[in-house]
């Protein structure tokens, strides 16, 4: 079940979409991004809660503020996990009541098994609150392609694909969040998904 | 659009959120972030110098409405200058590099030290043998450059860094916790050390010195422990060769002696300094002997004490073994081993007073084990079953509109079955294992239980287990709320059936009537029973034998 909250008295919709995916991938950097280089307008205070070496303990906001749009006052958080697997807990409760997903996968070659678990976690995660990922948007972003060029051991975009994206068959961007790149092209889409999904969902049962 | 309408149309109000998320979500500065630190550089301002000048955003906020809503930038934090480090010279574009015109010789050092920082970052994750090694031999390349290898501190730096890698290779579940933070900071000093050469040879010192220390603590804390787990086991090993050397020592000594005396007194010249040779030999012999008593008196308490171990893990399987159907013949071997283990403890004690008396059958030891293993047990003699029951805990569930339980070590997997799975499963005839997999690049591996965990990903996807359908035929699978998928497993021969209801653990408390089954190729090996209720017990075996032969 999601749950974006919808209020039809007051005309509110948040939404929920969170940025998964296996530790140091690039989740906070995705989010960090966001919040240095959009307009103030937009974005509220960011809240992150990291540890000394600079992981997410718990998880990283980011309210996103739409406006009125059709007499709605739009917002939409994202957040993202921590992502060590002593933290699964935590995920699963971040989870709840998730509207839209964003998969960040590293395309370090050394973290090939890990996003694949994780991949995996996040599966198992929606299965338990009943959610599928197929209903459910969510679109993968291939981070860390900056490093394509240099000596490091990275995956090709078709390794990550095959790995990743043989069943899912959803958008893929490529990203290098630390520069910036395609962080707002996967911002977007996914927003534009989640919104459109939970006005389907919502606002076309009520109509 | 129509105002009195209490909700929008949603393909309008789709478009229209489409368009102000188009118009929001974009870049209003141009920005890049430290992948280390998360320190944000604006590009903006620093288009010519790209060192300096970082304007560091504090992102320890905790409470985004309580506090000031105006960007920490633009109150004017105060800007700290950041040390430009290596790592974001390698993720510019390899061209940036060439365009500022660097050295060959320092790309290629830029970029082994950024690959490096990559590995400690995984180990620092965790710590992977293989990952360890490559850590190594990359630090050992580094190391063969000739500048570092001139610069006495860099390489001994290097060299430190290369023993703590060495050990986290080796045993990398003894390894203190912090190693990986302490050879990334060895990193960075390295880092600092080759690139700063302009700084105070005081602080370069002073920096180095520290890092050392850290080094060398984890190094200590690391090896120490293994090096005394190794040294103890070496040591009781050559007390024992000493023991030996001595006996015959003294034995040679008091011959030597002997002889002499002998030869002296056939001489006829008795001279007093042979029987002070005597004694002085005799004393020589006797002192090494005084030198290493109480390095053998550890060392007999040690082996007293392992004896002691050795003895205690045996019994509660040998109480198990004991109360057994079928197991005489293993009780009756683990029995002999405990015996001769007590056995050994008391003359090593009785040698500790100085009555050491060897164990009489060591000679015929071999003989007598072979003799263990081919002892026949005389069935009438068998020890009477025991009537309690031979497990602690058990793993029940509803299957067949039975309340039955299995044994934990039988149980390779139990959970939910995929739902592709689930389709057409009571026709079944055999599972394959692959139809476990929830996606198809799912390992099953990790989902298996005992025996099964330790088979190759490659071995459990061939695997295939008969099924064993369920008898009354009136439980429908659909209206079943929980269906648990169960497979059985031990040594090479599996089953799969379909629970009704989840597993549960019970401890078999004495309150647990116990009845064994009389029937020895029957479905149930006994029966369990508690407050009028009666559990069934199965085991792989026994539900193995009630499939029909083919």
């Amino acid at each position: 079940m999601n749950m974006a909250l919808i209020n039809l008295s007051k005309k509110e919709i948040h939404c929920k979409i969170v940025y998964y995916g296996p530790g140091r991938c690039g989740k906070t950097t995705n989010l960090l991004y966001i919040y240095n280089a959009m307009n103030n307008q937009a974005r509220s205070k960011m809240l992150t809660i990291e540890t000394k070496g600079e992981r997410t303990l718990f998880f990283d906001l980011l309210p996103l503020n739409l406006g009125k749009i059709n007499g709605f006052n739009i917002r939409i958080q994202l957040y993202t996990v921590p992502g060590q697997i002593i933290y699964k807990a935590t995920r699963k409760l971040v989870l709840k009541g998730v509207d839209g997903m964003v998969f960040v996968a590293d395309s370090l070659k050394v973290r090939q098994g890990k996003n694949m678990e994780s991949l995996q976690d996040l599966h198992d995660n929606l299965l338990d609150y009943n959610l599928n990922t197929e209903e459910i948007p969510i679109i993968l972003q291939f981070n860390k392609r900056d490093l394509v060029p240099t000596p490091i051991p990275t995956l090709t975009k078709e390794e990550l694909e095959i790995d990743l994206n043989s069943q899912l068959n959803t958008k893929v961007f490529e990203a290098a969040a630390i520069k910036g790149i395609g962080v707002f092209e996967t911002l977007k889409e996914i927003s534009k998904r989640t919104i459109q999904y939970v006005a389907r969902k919502h606002l076309s049962t009520n109509h | 659009m129509d105002q009195t309408n209490k909700n929008p149309d949603p393909e309008d109000f789709a478009r229209n959120v489409e368009s102000t998320i188009d118009e929001l979500f974009c870049v209003s500065r141009q920005i890049e972030i430290d992948p280390l630190t998360n320190e944000i550089k604006d590009l903006s301002q620093d288009k010519t110098d790209k060192g300096q000048g970082f304007q560091v955003i504090d992102q320890r906020e905790k409470y985004p409405e309580e506090i000031k809503p105006s960007d920490t930038i633009e109150t004017g934090e105060p800007v700290e200058h950041i040390e430009n480090t290596i790592n974001e010279k390698i993720l510019e574009s390899s061209s940036d590099l060439e365009h500022e015109g660097k050295d060959t010789k320092d790309v290629n050092l830029e970029q082994q030290l950024s690959q490096l920082n990559q590995l400690l970052l995984t180990l620092e994750w965790e710590v992977d043998q293989i990952q360890a090694v490559s850590a190594k031999n990359l630090v050992e390349t580094i190391l063969k450059n000739p500048e570092i290898e001139a610069d006495k501190d860099l390489h001994e730096l290097l060299s430190l860094m290369i023993r703590l890698l060495e050990g986290m290779a080796d045993h990398p579940e003894k390894m203190p916790t912090f190693s990986p933070e302490v050879l990334k900071r060895g990193l960075d000093t390295f880092k600092n050390l080759v690139w700063n050469e302009g700084r105070e040879p005081g602080a370069r010192k002073e920096a180095f010195r520290s890092i050392k220390k850290e080094l060398e603590s984890a190094i200590d804390m690391d090896i120490s422990e293994i090096d005394r787990e190794i040294s103890l086991k070496a040591d009781s090993e050559h007390h024992i060769e000493e023991v030996d050397e001595l006996e015959s020592g003294a034995k040679y000594d008091a011959q030597k002696n002997a002889q002499k005396e002998k030869t002296s007194n056939l001489q006829g010249h008795i001279d007093n300094s042979i029987p002070e040779t005597n004694i002085q030999e005799k004393a020589a012999s006797i002192d090494p002997e005084l030198l290493e008593h109480s390095v053998l008196v550890r060392a007999v308490k040690s082996h007293i004490k392992i004896l002691d171990d050795c003895i205690k893990y045996i019994l509660p399987v040998e109480k198990l073994l004991a109360q057994t159907q079928g197991m005489e013949k293993l009780h009756h071997f683990q029995q002999n081993i405990k015996n001769r283990l007590e056995e050994q403890k008391k003359i090593l004690g009785k040698a500790l007073k100085g009555d050491y008396e060897p164990s009489s059958d060591m000679s015929n030891y071999a003989t007598q084990r072979i003799e263990d293993i081919t002892i026949e047990i005389d069935k009438t003699e068998t020890p009477p079953v025991s009537t309690s029951c031979p497990w602690n805990e058990l793993l029940t569930g509803q299957w067949n509109q039975k309340q039955v339980a299995f044994i934990p070590e039988h149980v390779a997997f139990a959970g939910p079955i995929p739902f592709w799975a689930k389709k057409g499963f009571k026709n079944l005839k055999t599972f394959k294992l692959k139809k476990l997999k929830t996606w198809p690049w799912t390992k099953i591996q990790p989902m298996m239980h005992g025996k099964l965990s330790n088979r190759k990903e490659s071995e459990l996807i061939r695997l295939e287990f008969p099924v064993l359908q369920k008898s009354i035929s009136s439980s429908d699978q659909s209206q079943l709320s929980n269906p648990t998928l169960l497979v059985l497993s031990n040594e090479n021969k599996g089953l799969v059936l379909m629970l009704d209801t989840p597993l549960e653990s019970i401890s078999i408390t004495p309150e647990y009537s116990w009845e064994p089954s009389t029937n020895n190729n029957g479905q149930w090996v006994g029966n369990l029973g508690i407050d009028n209720k009666q559990i069934s017990v199965a085991t792989l075996e026994s539900l193995l034998n009630t499939l029909p032969n083919e």
